[in-house]
């Protein structure tokens, strides 16, 4: 990890906000939620628990907001376990939605490759609070309303470094689909350009992620400026109101983050993190309503 | 401090938190508006009696009347068990599979209308069925005639 000083630190916010003005429509995280997910360990205490807020700007004027609480515990030393319970409120054009989303729960090795450099190991599942078809007042709601994909998913990923760079990668397979999602753009009450995704299905994701990790003379203060890609490996699909299935075409496909994040290290057992995000090279068609502008998040994390 | 509390209640309920905007308070207000209700004694073109499937319980009669925007289909003194997510379907077979969804059944009780698409063919589909997608459970079907 390097030590930052000022310089570099301002450099790497203009860099931010000039790819932050310059971004597309709008696809920030796939997050079927595992860009979320650390593949390092985030403490070196043996249990953990980090609570999160987070405020996300997404398509069609819709703001988001999850709060999400995690609990890790080292089970050995090689080995830790990570949990985390998502909920969220979306609120935009149709009114507001509050629900769980997902619970995720993943384990992660630790390595040391022959020339001494740790390699981190992640499996792991997504499990879903919810069949994607919340409404309101009986009427259906696109995909950016549903605090949930409601897929379980199969997750795994790897960690390590190469020279002064983090290197992450993960897959992500949804192995069930039991999303039950029912908006139908043409039966919808308000105009808008929610695509129809009743009984939606949605294909697996992959992700890389490259971070350059700086810290302060002092240790307080880590600095992660990174990019995120995620690909979207095939077309999404839905069924039509005749019951026949339908891909969405442009619905595969690249998104490419810029993401900031900055820890400060209160104490050995506390830290807060400061997180930003924003999308630059965005997918034709965004059916799964994972629609990004912008991220931001606040974390707070203590361990024992 | 709503969106805290509301935040705390799921958690806690495990249930889901929802309320609507004014916009879409306004448009199912205009959509249910009497002004644009059909008027109720349109002469029937085909018309059938609900009989329910087990364990569901349903009365009614549904009829497909020409208004001046096109085709509906009307339940008549109807009313069915309460189920998550009941769609209203013109089917070729009284199970679902060959059908075309009209939408979300809109009450469980009363009158209600749903427009069929134009260029529908008609007579492709002899079957109105009351079907819950989430949960693949068909609740009513009804031969048209």
């Amino acid at each position: 990890m390097q030590v930052f000083n000022k310089k570099t630190i301002i450099f790497l916010c203009m860099i931010f906000v000039s790819v932050a003005n310059h971004q597309l429509a709008a696809q920030g995280c796939s997050d079927a939620g595992f860009c979320t997910i650390p593949l390092r360990p985030a403490a070196a205490s043996k249990n953990n628990i980090q609570t999160e807020l987070a405020y996300l700007r997404g398509e069609e004027n819709t703001n988001l907001a999850t709060l999400s609480i995690s609990y890790s515990r080292q089970l050995s030393k090689k080995i830790q376990w990570d949990n985390k319970l998502v909920a969220a409120n979306i609120d935009g054009s149709y009114g507001s939605v509050t629900n769980l989303g997902d619970l995720y729960s993943t384990v992660r090795y630790g390595v040391q490759s022959k020339s001494g450099k740790k390699i981190y190991l992640l499996g792991g599942v997504k499990i879903p609070f919810n069949q994607s078809n919340l409404k309101i007042r009986n009427v259906s709601l696109p995909m950016v309303y549903q605090t949930s994909l409601g897929t379980y998913d199969l997750i795994a990923g790897a960690a390590f470094s190469a020279g002064k760079l983090d290197m992450n990668f993960a897959f992500q397979l949804p192995v069930v689909q039991q999303n039950r999602n029912s908006f139908i753009k043409e039966q919808a009450p308000l105009a808008g350009e929610f695509p129809t995704t009743n009984l939606f299905r949605r294909k697996a994701d992959v992700l890389w992620r490259v971070g350059y990790p700086l810290k302060s003379k002092t240790g307080k203060w880590n600095f992660n400026p990174n990019l995120l890609a995620i690909y979207h490996l095939g077309e999404d699909s839905y069924e039509n109101v005749f019951g026949k299935r339908e891909t969405i075409k442009g619905s595969s496909g690249l998104t490419l983050n810029a993401n900031l994040q900055t820890t400060y290290r209160i104490s050995q057992q506390q830290s807060l993190q400061l997180s930003l995000a924003t999308p630059f090279v965005v997918r034709d068609t965004r059916p799964d309503g994972l629609t990004r502008s912008f991220v931001a998040s606040v974390a707070y994390q203590f361990g024992w | 401090m709503k969106v805290i509390g509301c935040f705390f209640a799921v958690v806690l309920g495990l249930s889901a938190c929802t309320k609507e905007s004014d916009a879409l308070k306004a448009a199912l207000q205009t959509n249910n508006s009497p002004v644009t209700a059909p008027i109720p004694v349109q002469p029937a073109l085909k018309r059938g009696v609900l009989y329910s499937t087990s364990g569901i319980q349903v009365m009614g009669v549904v009829k497909i009347i020409q208004q001046a925007s096109g085709l509906q289909v009307q339940l008549d003194s109807f009313s069915v068990s309460a189920g998550p997510d009941l769609k209203v379907y013109l089917s070729q077979a009284a199970t679902p599979g060959n059908h075309l969804n009209l939408g979300n059944l809109q009450s469980n009780s009363g009158t209600q209308y749903y427009n069929i698409p134009a260029g529908t063919n008609l007579s492709a589909y002899p079957f109105v069925l009351i079907h819950c997608q989430q949960y693949n459970h068909l609740f009513s079907y009804a031969s048209i005639q």
